[in-house]
């Protein structure tokens, strides 16, 4: 056996790159255990069904809902908060492009498109519109946020 | 927040996860294998799903391959659709997981749940029922290779304790010509549950079509592969007789009743054959 679990207790999560003791059950979802143990309110518990994408984190570089995700799960991976990434161009763009509207949704969206400039820097359209699909933002600034990534894509920033 | 408490479970081998199962039933736990966790945990959530133990198969080595092995792709339950999307090595297979959820889901969302999960639409297998796709099913009598159309339409069955390894496609296959279409009820909604969802490959010997979304089961029927081949009558006619021969009763739900899902259904249809029969003719 890798590990079990079997009731409430101590999880050691990296976060940001820091190892973080929490008290957690098995069943907590990452998204409660970073905003109410860590603090990280970044993360928004919004639909908590994985439709909305605002409680998005990345889990080793990949963006992931981190209300479908248990925090139990994520020992031994690398978690990144809005909180912890440095000052990257996609944040800079977002300002830039007036694409924060009321910025409930925004930290799941900088998140979700700056690992889609990492891991695709030569991303079209197409790719960004999916990349983006996992995201909603009821202010509708979804063609501010679209020209923001593709500023940076383009090397503007 | 997930009200109900379980204990989670990490095995590193198949014997240690049919291990774990067999101990926690026995306990009366309700045990669960898990791997993406995308439906366990939405479930869990409303209330809908209540297990006393959750089983993380996404340790075990054999979960997680996805490569070429004598002339065939063997993918691991545990791959997510994500990265079958990102290797692209079976590009109907990239096709159809790339219109499930979305795409953030789809770094969570696997194989394996894709197949198996509670959901009735089971996208996932239809690229492998198209690949007469095996399913290496790892079991307390041993581990076993199970046609995957026979585990979906009920000629076989997956038992409780039964954990879904891998599924096993000739390599054959993964150059034929391909077609998917996925329609939903809003055209404007991109991640929603489908109406009907239709993959469709061109063999030597006619197109084939695996489909979803229509009956409560995935399926593939050799006799509407057979009306479609018969390039003799026009096709209107085929596609009006491939509806009468699906082999259940098509589904009447919130989404659409069971005359629209025929009528999309027909449209589908002849929007694949249009396209899939025009190559190489």
């Amino acid at each position: 056996m890798r590990w079990s679990m079997t009731g409430v207790g101590t999880l050691i999560l990296k976060v940001n790159g820091s190892f973080k003791t929490v008290i957690a059950r098995p069943s907590d979802t990452l998204v409660d255990v970073v905003r109410g143990q860590l603090q990280l309110t970044g993360a928004k518990p919004a639909c908590e069904t994985g439709d909305c994408g605002a409680c998005t984190l990345l889990v080793d570089g990949l963006p992931v809902k981190a209300c479908l995700v248990l925090a139990v799960e994520a020992v031994g991976h690398e978690i990144t908060t809005i909180e912890g990434l440095p000052l990257v161009p996609m944040q800079k763009a977002f300002v830039d492009k007036f694409a924060t509207s009321c910025g409930y949704c925004i930290p799941g969206f900088i998140l979700n498109a700056h690992a889609l400039a990492v891991h695709h820097p030569d991303a079209d359209d197409a790719v960004i519109a999916e990349w983006l699909d996992s995201n909603l933002c009821r202010c509708m600034s979804y063609s501010e946020i679209r020209d923001a990534v593709r500023s940076v894509l383009a090397g503007e920033y | 927040m997930i009200a109900c408490d379980f204990e989670y479970y990490a095995p590193s081998s198949i014997a240690e996860a049919l291990g774990t199962y067999q101990t926690m039933l026995g306990k009366g736990k309700s045990p669960v294998y898990y791997a993406g966790g995308t439906e366990i945990i939405t479930m869990a959530r409303a209330g809908r799903l209540r297990t006393g133990a959750v089983i993380d198969i996404k340790g075990i080595p054999e979960c997680g391959v996805f490569s070429f092995v004598g002339g065939q792709l063997v993918i691991g339950a545990a791959v997510t659709a994500g990265q079958a999307c990102e290797a692209n090595a079976f590009p109907l297979l990239s096709a159809v997981a790339r219109r499930i959820a979305d795409h953030t889901c789809r770094n969570r969302i696997t194989i394996g749940g894709g197949v198996c999960g509670s959901l009735p639409y089971r996208e996932m297998a239809l690229p492998f029922l198209l690949g007469d796709g095996i399913a290496v099913v790892a079991g307390p009598g041993g581990t076993r290779l199970e046609p995957l159309h026979r585990l979906l339409t009920g000629g076989a069955t997956l038992s409780p304790g039964d954990l879904l390894v891998q599924l096993i496609t000739d390599e054959s296959v993964l150059s034929l010509p391909h077609y998917a279409v996925r329609r939903v009820r809003n055209s404007g909604d991109s991640v929603g549950y489908p109406l009907v969802s239709v993959a469709a490959v061109k063999r030597p010997d006619g197109v084939k079509v695996a489909i979803s979304g229509l009956c409560t089961f995935a399926f593939r029927s050799d006799e509407i592969d057979r009306c479609l081949a018969d390039t003799g009558t026009p096709l209107a006619t085929r596609v009006e007789h491939a509806v009468s021969l699906v082999p259940g009763p098509v589904v009447t739900d919130l989404t659409g009743s069971s005359v629209y899902r025929k009528y999309v259904f027909k449209q589908v249809l002849s929007d694949i054959m249009t396209e899939l029969e025009e190559v190489g003719a």
